[in-house]
């Protein structure tokens, strides 16, 4: 810019600072989208914020993984080579699954790692659980303490009193097998709240538990979830399904909510919750009428003659035959019934229908929680879903949708222990035969029951008090020393359990810790590596640091090299554990982390050739590109591997459900009622509670110290239909009590057309809290009372909303919102499916307007309610439980952590 | 030459917020403040109902207004398109603020200074694209040479009907929506509340948190009641305010009935220019209208100059000096003030205003070196010939400084002809009051208090009704 002759005098004369700038490069030039990786150790940018002065900045940039949800998308850190920590964090390229591209919790990693709040040394609780008092103690100490904890208990031969439990892995069978060295059938989850539902009714088809959509491809996307905003696997699938949309296909969404999924559609199909089997099979009955299948798949890889030998003995084995049966079976599935069930125009069912039925191999269809998690039966809805893919023979087709495990790289470790011997009945129970993963919602049930208890129990980035149903019925049994002997809280950040806890003990995030990573987010298999940066780049710049916690922020550590040091600690040289963690390349010394992960790479299949044409051994390789694509897009592999059923095809006829217990779900069929059903609703006076839904800026209890993502999203209100809100009296902004089968909660209302009548929604990701004696997350977390009223009943008020505080950041004193919504998931009955085992999130509400002393933010609890509510449908279990053959649950399903052969048959069971 | 500038698609935007992201880490932006943001909008019924994602930045125009009124060329144009800007120019005066129709800008609270987004020139500069383009999970933001026909922006711009905010405001903006629909794009149609399905605002941000507390204190005048209503912290409000407001909300929907409504938004800025700017046009105006009244008095040989001319120059002065003060007041970096006159863009009329009022303090000081060196009266006269057009449009200057602010219709809609008039009756009128005082100094001791009171009065009076005016002019929603 043209500079004044005033300006040019006053800078000469000294009356004003020399301001003149070198002219910036306005030359036409091509821009690049990230620097080659041959250059990361070398990258100098200029320094934003100092422009258009020039400021130098040099990085050394090092990739690595987001730990913000289990997509596990590229990052590459920014490492200022000055100040020697992250400055930022943007994606990496290489990485196959996200390509560059982040949704922002990715980039708001750096606001986790700088968080003035984060836990940053090893604590121990001095007080009673749960008063608030801490004191810092060393590793050491922590090693020392909790390793002869789990050594008593091991020595006691008991199998399965040292828990692991998991919310967020983030990583690939190394705590698998930790536990397996321990000796323990000692792995729960969060699944059973999430996927479990899913899993049960795609594992029924064909064993392998989860989708992967190619919607890339796809000609026609059906989705019965939100992957546009969140879930398994948002990132890379949203870029994907985009893709495909601009290359023709319609999108269609399936929600009772308009989610922004949903507002993207070609076609939003609002749902009545729970019904969504009966419009799936109304489609299949559609497509049979047309015959529109795919006759080649269906023939061939279908077990048609096995329902005929079961339920059709004297009819002629054809395939003609079949197809007239199956259309006689289905023929109660018309429009009109999915219609009524679902409570949608029949014109809809229809025209969605033949977009359905027309897609013919390029049918990607998806569902991971939402219907699946959401109701009673839900594992239907997953396995209708996939009953469109057989018919229409898109079952790990160019642009259909493939079984997970077909993209997914199970990696080989160092050393395999032997299965546990012993089979844990806390995570599965006997009743719950065909649970995916463990029930974990119940533990705290079956745990007041008598039926267990734990002598040490992790919980590693899991919050389920918070997070999960009837979370005073947590607090409870965590508060309880008999139940639970020693609580051990791993997590990055403190959170509402971590406060119950009698360790806690802070691992890294994303830029600070060691993973493998693999998921099916789209055709093709690829690996990726999660690494310390700071460690990396210590490397770089030629030092050698023997534990991540040495250059982690104040003494975070990672979990993998705490569990070696802790099992090493564990074993006092009689009890054959150490002998699991002794490095294959030096025998008898204990491993180290970059030799457990030199070798898990060396077996990457094609890894080692690409590694050595850079001159670098495999883990020099991922350290330097932190990703490698493995196999390109592979379709159609059950062409080669069959399918891993008892029939080696795709189970239409279920013998397994069969033998179980419930012979009427042989087939795929819509014959139970959701429990929000409005059978199940005493009218239009209960609703329908949606409070599952999630929010594309927060990931459960991870995110509450990024504060650019709590500016965008602090508050929850219920979504309220405008003539739902009229019938109750309610504006927007007003108070509405929203009465559960336990308990009660009060909110404010948003009124909103994007939801569908009798149906209110909110969303669980926000409603934090923490007690006056707790800290951290302040940016989220409203300040809370915890009152016991006796009789049974817990009161939780809220004291403040978010409030601004000091400290060395000074966005924390510049916080302009109060609002940190409501806990509502605390109020929340737990509800088992009896056949999937899947907590049913849905829950059956009462509304009014709240009474003068019920304040916007009060929870109540009625524990002696919530644990009736449980007995009530943990009966429906017990009345159909059946071992067929003595079998607790079928022996071709999956089970994580699987024990011994022996342990899968029921001890007391007489041949 | 390249020209750079951005197509935002919606056919593909999911309206994730990771631009909003990676912006702030890209430049370390505060909470509070935004280079770059998503609004939602929502509209019809259910099942027809829909939602909409529109992401709003600087929009690098041809004809950027920012760089116009911008008085220290803190932010200027590049050959290149890019509309960049030079933190360390800046002295706070928030006039880009004012200017911008498309709210790009706000004060970083860290530094006092102005700053939106530039295109991440830091990036481009070594030939990586912005930092918002590479996080896109959707691809949805294109960057690149809008002059080049075989760039991928050029490209999408040619095969796709595109649109861009507010045409008729003469910027000529260079970001291109794909797919956006009227409510979208018009800030009427929908109303900002400052509570959205997920946030709620209930304090300042940047320059605004400055006034947040003691402007929650008042809630009864009309334009404060408007604004209140329109940004919804009257569900805080005392019931007699609700009411009003309620009242309020119900004209409004009346008068346009938005079919669409905003449930995400970034959080508001509020009002800029409050007291201090209302405060200072009282004063100049006062100070110009006194001298010209005093010297038309002199120059029709009505009055004589004398002591209490003299003195009604100094109070000319000393009002100038409170002018002076109450505009230093309110830059966010007042110890920059005389970059105003020392890096002067010689398009605002704020450098402009600034040196008319460095000239016509000139004037008043020789104006009193005449009489206190006792020169012929008849100099004053000849002195006046330039010091009434100079005094003039000292008071009414800033009329063409709000014109510049293209940002608020209510401003820029005036034409010349209401500047001119309602600057001529304000120095009138606040200087008519100083200077009937000045006449009646001779008078006895209750005349003048009561005078003194109906002066007081009537600048309380004029100074409300001038603060009420500002305020409503920026109450608004830009986007």
């Amino acid at each position: 810019m043209a500079k004044t002759f005033i300006e040019s005098i006053a800078q000469k004369l000294r009356i004003i600072p020399n301001l003149d700038r070198k002219e910036p490069n306005v030359a036409k030039k091509n821009l690049e989208n990230f620097p080659s990786s041959d250059n990361w150790h070398h990258h100098m940018e200029l320094d934003a914020n100092a422009w258009p002065k020039r400021v130098e900045k040099n990085y050394s940039l090092v990739p690595t993984t987001c730990f913000n949800c289990e997509s596990a998308c590229g990052l590459l850190a920014y490492v200022d080579k000055e100040s020697g920590q992250v400055a930022k964090l943007e994606g990496n390229p290489h990485h196959p699954g996200s390509r560059g591209r982040n949704c922002a919790k990715g980039p708001a990693t750096i606001n986790q790692l700088k968080d003035t709040e984060r836990i940053l040394h090893p604590m121990r609780r001095k007080g009673a659980r749960g008063s608030g008092e801490w004191e810092k103690i060393t590793w050491d100490e922590a090693l020392d303490e909790i390793s002869s904890k789990i050594r008593a208990s091991l020595k006691t031969g008991a199998k399965d009193k040292v828990v692991y439990h998991v919310g967020r892995p983030g990583h690939e069978g190394y705590t698998n097998r930790v536990l397996k060295a321990w000796g323990v059938d000692g792995h729960n989850s969060h699944t059973n709240i999430c996927s479990a539902g899913a899993r049960t009714g795609y594992a029924l088809w064909h064993k392998h538990d989860r989708p992967s959509p190619d919607h890339a491809n796809a000609k026609v996307i059906l989705l019965t979830s939100s992957h546009l905003e969140t879930g398994h696997y948002f990132n890379p699938h949203a870029q994907r399904i985009l893709e495909g949309m601009m290359d023709g296909a319609k999108l269609i969404v399936i929600d009772p909510r308009l989610s922004n999924t949903a507002a993207m559609a070609d076609h939003w199909v609002p749902t009545w919750p729970g019904s969504e089997p009966a419009l799936f099979l109304s489609w299949a009955k559609m497509i049979l009428d047309q015959g529109t299948y795919d006759r080649d798949f269906l023939e061939n890889w279908v077990n048609w003659e096995m329902w005929l030998d079961a339920d059709h003995p004297s009819e002629p084995k054809t395939f003609e035959r079949f197809i007239e049966l199956l259309k006689d079976e289905y023929a109660m599935y018309t429009p009109e019934f999915a219609a009524e069930e679902c409570r949608i125009p029949v014109e809809q069912v229809i025209e969605v229908g033949n977009i359905v039925a027309g897609a013919g191999e390029a049918l990607s269809s998806h569902v991971w929680r939402s219907a699946s998690i959401g109701n009673l039966g839900g594992w239907q809805v997953s396995r209708t879903l996939h009953f469109l893919n057989v018919l229409t023979g898109s079952v790990g087709t160019k642009g259909g949708t493939a079984p997970n495990s077909w993209a997914k790289y199970k990696p080989t470790l160092f050393n395999e222990p032997p299965a546990p011997d012993g089979w844990n009945e806390l995570h599965f129970p006997p009743e719950y035969t065909m649970s995916h993963f463990e029930m974990s919602h119940i533990l705290p049930h079956l745990v007041k029951e008598g039926r267990g208890t734990m002598d040490v129990y992790f919980t590693r980035v899991f919050n389920p008090i918070w997070t999960y149903p009837d979370g005073f019925a947590w607090m409870d049994m965590l508060q309880n020393e008999e139940s639970v002997g020693c609580h051990i809280a791993m997590t990055p950040t403190w959170n509402e359990t971590a406060f119950f806890a009698d360790y806690v003990l802070p691992m890294g995030h994303s830029a600070e810790r060691h993973d493998i990573n693999s998921y099916a987010t789209s055709a093709g298999k690829w690996v990726a590596f999660r690494q310390p940066v700071l460690r990396e780049y210590a490397r770089r710049e030629g030092r050698e640091v023997e534990f991540t916690h040495e250059v982690n922020p104040g003494e975070v550590w990672e979990e993998d090299e705490f569990w070696n040091e802790l099992s090493w600690r564990i074993d006092d040289g009689t009890m054959g554990i150490r002998e699991h963690f002794m490095s294959p390349y030096r025998p008898g010394e204990k491993i180290t982390i970059d030799e457990y992960y030199q070798y898990t790479f060396e077996r990457v299949p094609g890894l080692p050739e690409v590694a050595k044409s850079e001159g670098l051994t495999e883990l020099e390789y991922m350290r330097k590109h932190g990703a490698f694509l493995i196999e390109p897009a592979t379709y159609k592999k059950h062409e080669q591997e069959g399918w891993p059923t008892p029939s080696g095809k795709q189970e239409l006829y279920s013998k397994t459900i069969v033998e179980f217990g419930y012979p009427e779900h042989a087939l795929p069929h819509y014959r139970i009622n959701s429990h929000v059903h409005p059978s199940n609703l005493e009218g239009e006076d209960e609703y329908c509670l949606l409070p599952n839904f999630r929010l594309p800026q927060h990931i459960h209890s991870r995110s509450a110290n990024a504060k650019w993502l709590v500016e965008i999203a602090h508050k929850n209100p219920i979504w309220i239909h405008p003539k739902d809100a009229k019938k109750l009296g309610v504006e927007e902004g007003e108070l509405l009590k929203i009465k559960t089968e336990i308990g009660w909660f009060v909110d404010k209302v948003w009124v909103t057309e994007s939801i569908k009548p009798g149906v209110i929604g909110c969303s669980h990701h926000i409603g934090r809290w923490r007690r006056k004696q707790d800290a951290g997350n302040r940016f989220m977390t409203n300040e809370v009372k915890i009152e016991d009223r006796g009789d049974g009943k817990m009161r939780m008020r809220t004291v403040s909303g978010v409030e601004s505080w000091d400290s060395e950041d000074p966005d924390t004193s510049r916080i302009w919102w109060r609002d940190g919504g409501v806990h509502q998931n605390i109020t929340h009955a737990v509800q088992p499916d009896p056949i999937s085992g899947h907590h049913c999130w849905l829950q059956k509400v009462w509304l009014s307007k709240p009474g003068e002393d019920e304040l916007y933010g009060d929870v109540e609890v009625d524990m002696e309610k919530s644990m009736a509510h449980y007995k009530k449908w943990n009966e429906w279990a017990k009345e159909r439980e059946t071992h067929p053959r003595g079998e607790r649950r079928p022996l071709w399903f999956k089970r994580p952590l699987a024990p011994r052969p022996e342990h899968f048959i029921m001890k007391d069971h007489k041949e | 030459m390249v020209n750079y500038g951005f197509v935002i698609d919606n056919r593909t935007c999911i309206g994730c917020h990771a631009c909003t992201v990676a912006c702030k880490s890209e430049h370390d932006v505060p909470i509070g403040v935004n280079r770059t943001h998503v609004k939602y909008i929502e509209k019809g019924e259910y099942p027809n109902s829909t939602r909409e994602f529109s992401v709003h930045r600087c929009n690098h125009c041809e004809d950027s207004p920012c760089t116009t009124i911008c008085p220290t060329s803190a932010l200027y144009p590049r050959e290149d398109g890019i509309v960049d800007f030079d933190d360390e120019r800046c002295i706070g005066c928030k006039s880009c603020m004012q200017a911008c129709p498309y709210d790009a800008l706000y004060i970083n609270p860290n530094t006092g200074t102005a700053a939106k987004c530039n295109y991440c020139a830091h990036r481009i500069e070594h030939s990586y694209e912005p930092a918002c383009v590479i996080v896109c999970p959707t691809e949805s933001i294109i960057s690149g040479d809008l002059d080049d026909p075989e760039s991928d922006i050029a490209i999408r711009i040619q095969e796709n009907d595109v649109r861009v905010r507010k045409p008729e405001s003469g910027a000529k903006p260079n970001l291109f929506y794909v797919k956006a629909s009227d409510e979208m794009l018009d800030p009427d149609a929908t109303l900002r509340t400052g509570t959205g399905v997920w946030t709620s605002q209930e304090g300042g941000v940047g320059h605004y948190a400055k006034y947040a507390d003691s402007r929650l204190a008042e809630a009864d005048t009309p334009s404060m009641i408007v604004q209140l209503a329109l940004e919804m912290k009257a569900k805080e409000a005392n019931p007699r305010d609700r009411a009003i407001i309620h009242d309020v909300m119900e004209k409004l929907k009346s008068e346009k009935t938005p079919t669409a409504t905003r449930t995400y938004d970034a959080p508001s800025k509020g009002i800029l220019w409050d007291w201090d700017v209302a405060g200072y046009l009282v004063t100049k105006s006062a100070a110009a209208g006194l001298y010209i009244l005093l010297m038309l008095a002199i120059i029709t040989d009505n009055y004589s100059f004398g002591l209490t001319a003299a003195i009604g120059i100094m109070a000319s002065v000393g009002l100038l000096g409170l002018t002076g003060l109450l505009l230093i007041n309110d830059l966010d970096k007042p110890t920059r003030f005389i970059y105003v006159m020392l890096r002067p863009n010689w398009s605002s009329w704020l450098v402009r205003g600034g040196f008319t009022l460095g000239g016509f303090s000139g004037v008043l000081i020789l104006h009193l070196a005449i009489y206190f060196l006792s020169l012929p009266e008849q100099f004053h006269v000849y002195l006046a010939i330039i010091g009434i057009p100079m005094g003039w449009l000292t008071g009414t200057y800033t009329g063409w400084l709000f014109k510049q602010a293209v940002g608020r219709v209510a401003w820029s809609s005036k034409s010349n002809l209401e500047i001119i008039a309602t600057g001529t009756i304000e120095l009138s009128f606040f200087g008519g009051l100083v200077f009937g005082l000045l006449l009646l100094s001779g008078q006895p001791a209750q005349w003048l208090a009561i005078a003194s009171v109906v002066v007081i009065l009537g600048f309380y009076v004029g100074y409300k009704h001038i603060l009420q005016d500002l305020r409503a002019a920026q109450a608004n929603p830009l986007l």
